[in-house]
């Protein structure tokens, strides 16, 4: 192996590259430029550096449309999103490790079941459940939107535990038996904590699904109080057409506490992909 | 404390594979017993039966006076330590150590002092916040022994503890579980494949090959006088020497004819030994433990043999001499399964060379033996100690 040597061809190649990337930057230098800028500049300057920052574009966003403000909004996509996770984690934790844990036909075809779950396009059942669910009252409320997303993404779920489950080594599980542990105990003292990874893989996942998730949520919710923020933020674009500013600054709102979970759980994240656990 | 016994005990898995075929294995109340067999022997097997991570397919287990078979790990009052620790990577060493009090749900002050005192017994006071991640190979195993000792069990169960460490550690941490089980006085199965531990540590060892269990007896006994070849073979280091002879008496004598050489063996050897006599004529296995292999120039009292000395290795206190004998090499299959043990590739070719392959032996001598490499060395054959084995069967001829 030879040693590297840092040229100036590396230095142009990393240059290059560094551009490359760069455009992806695009998208995000209009999204904050834009919503800092005072509505008279959006059309005569479009693309240039505010001449002055116009924070109250924020304030104004946030007041929302229709009585409900990007505060509400919050609230709800908050709601939802973490109790839809909570679900997916307790409920396809403990289904993955049966699944993987159990030899025989019934947890193949269970783990078959639910890999055929991620094939399936939803859409295909969306009138009949949509249907079901108003019949039941559950439609335009918390439990039944996080009861459709648990549904939804449980296959994705148990397939990602169990993955994780089958290259965990037994030997966790036969130590703590031998020490005295129940079945339940185990899990939550020892087999849980140590699916940690992919618990956050899981967790990163649905948030970025559930939380950026339009279709579901205007379906289910419109009409109702519950409003999350991608419903609201398309009010808003209804409302305020021509208000660029206020929309991206809605829509900064919308992304910035993604974007903080996003950053503080990368580790966890890469982790769950990459599987294993280190003793 | 509990005695185990398991009565005409056997495994066999899903899919067929026979692991253990019955069983029957006593162990008294506070014993130390060594299960020991190359890879593949079903000793692990045996182990977990006896722990309650694997079922058992028939026969009975008694632990104490329960019979166990159909209780779970929880229920049976046991302790292990894994071969790779087990260790929870995401507790701290107290944490680990307490794990056992805390499934039976014991108070705090009563886990904090009991977790403190096993630590301190074990030298791990000052580790107690650290993670197993941390520790070096010796300290996570004495986390391993603190998890186990803790609940003070009525039987401990090792597999393979000291596999994952050094040698001069392994040799230390030997000592430190003899030690700590006779101080305690728990009944403990201890599995291993190295032969060294299983002389060194049991109050008794049970060697095992394919499932069957081959011999059981005290370290010396098996040593002395294994039943048959797999146990010659398997228990020694180096190993007893083995060599193909044809029994011949010749002028009252049993004369061991070997391929160019030939072996006198004192007169009324066959008196000593009935069952021998039944084998005149006939070829079988001849085995002499190195240190019964003696310079025929200090110790010119024994039969000889003339060998062509291909390795001289000094070792301090005594010189180790490899030669070739003037005899074909024993290579039946149980032979072979302890040679595949250690060096897998070697068994094709052994099996290759077939009846021709000369016997290779290895002698202990004196430091201050005289041999080099190409010398033929004169050897003197301590007559008594001399093991036959049948050919067929590989039974020793007692």
């Amino acid at each position: 192996m030879g040693l590297f040597r840092y040229t100036i061809r590396t230095f142009g190649r990393e240059l290059a590259l560094i551009l490359i990337a760069a455009i992806w930057w695009v998208p995000f230098y209009f999204l904050i430029t834009v919503s800092l800028k005072p509505a008279d500049e959006l059309y005569t300057n479009p693309s240039g550096l505010p001449s002055h920052v116009e924070f109250s574009n924020f304030s104004s966003a946030w007041e929302g449309v229709g009585g409900v403000t990007l505060g509400d909004a919050l609230k709800s996509s908050a709601i939802i999103t973490a109790g839809s996770i909570a679900a997916l984690i307790v409920i396809g934790s403990l289904c993955a490790y049966a699944i993987a844990r159990r030899e025989g036909r019934i947890s193949t075809g269970l783990y078959a079941l639910f890999v055929f779950g991620i094939i399936i396009p939803f859409q295909l059942g969306l009138i009949p459940i949509y249907v079901t669910m108003r019949k039941v009252g559950l439609a335009g409320t918390y439990p039944g939107t996080i009861l459709l997303y648990t549904g939804l993404l449980m296959p994705l779920a148990v397939f990602l535990y169990t993955g994780f489950v089958r290259r965990l080594p037994r030997d966790y599980e036969e130590a703590a038996y031998v020490d005295g542990a129940s079945r339940l105990r185990t899990f939550i003292r020892v087999v849980f904590p140590l699916l940690r990874p992919v618990t956050a893989t899981v967790a990163m996942l649905a948030t970025v699904i559930i939380w950026n998730d339009f279709f579901i949520q205007v379906i289910f919710l419109s009409g109702s109080p519950r409003l999350t923020l991608p419903v609201a933020v398309y009010s808003f674009v209804g409302q305020y057409a021509s208000q660029w500013n206020l929309v991206f600054a809605a829509v900064i709102i919308t992304i910035l506490p993604l974007l903080a979970f996003y950053v503080f759980a990368q580790r966890q994240l890469i982790k769950g992909f990459s599987g294993g656990v280190k003793s | 404390m509990a005695s185990v016994a398991l009565k005409d005990v056997s495994k066999v898995y899903a899919d067929g594979t026979h692991a253990v075929h019955s069983l029957d294995l006593e162990i008294e109340d506070g014993e130390f017993v060594v299960l020991v067999g190359p890879s593949g022997c079903g000793k692990t097997t045996v182990l977990r039966m006896v722990g309650g991570l694997e079922e058992i397919s028939a026969g009975e287990l008694t632990i104490g006076d329960r019979v166990a078979n159909a209780l779970g790990p929880r229920e049976r009052d046991i302790a292990m330590v894994f071969q790779n620790y087990a260790l929870y990577p995401h507790m701290s060493v107290f944490e680990n150590i307490a794990f056992p009090l805390r499934a039976q749900r014991a108070n705090r002050a009563e886990v904090k002092q009991r977790v403190e005192s096993t630590a301190r017994l074990l030298g791990l006071e000052k580790h107690l916040r650290r993670k197993p991640r941390n520790l070096s190979g010796g300290q996570r195993q004495r986390v391993a022994m603190g998890r186990a000792l803790i609940r003070q069990p009525e039987v401990f169960l090792m597999d393979e503890p000291l596999s994952n460490l050094d040698a001069n550690l392994r040799s230390e941490m030997r000592g430190e579980i003899i030690k700590l089980q006779r101080e305690l006085g728990v009944t403990t199965i201890y599995v291993t494949h190295d032969q060294v531990e299983a002389m060194t540590m049991g109050n008794r060892i049970a060697v095992l090959r394919d499932g069957l269990l081959q011999q059981e007896g005290r370290p010396q006994d098996l040593y002395q006088e294994p039943d048959n070849l797999f146990v010659a073979r398997f228990i020694g280091s180096p190993p007893m020497n083995l060599f193909r002879a044809v029994l011949q008496v010749a002028d009252g004598k049993v004369v061991c004819r070997l391929h160019g050489d030939e072996l006198v063996l004192p007169e009324g050897y066959l008196d000593r030994r009935a069952a021998l006599g039944r084998y005149v004529g006939r070829e079988v296995a001849v085995g002499v433990r190195p240190e019964h292999l003696r310079d025929a120039r200090i110790a010119p009292e024994h039969p000889r043999l003339r060998g062509e000395a291909l390795l001289v290795e000094t070792l301090g206190a005594e010189r180790q001499v490899h030669l070739r004998l003037p005899a074909a090499a024993v290579l039946t299959q149980e032979v072979l399964d302890v040679v595949r043990d250690f060096d897998a590739p070697a068994v094709e070719e052994l099996r290759a060379a077939g009846d021709d392959r000369q016997a290779e032996a290895i002698a202990r001598f004196d430091a201050d033996a005289e041999a080099a490499v190409g010398d033929t060395v004169e050897l003197g054959l301590v007559a008594e100690k001399l093991r036959f084995f049948d050919l067929d069967s590989g039974a020793s001829i007692k």
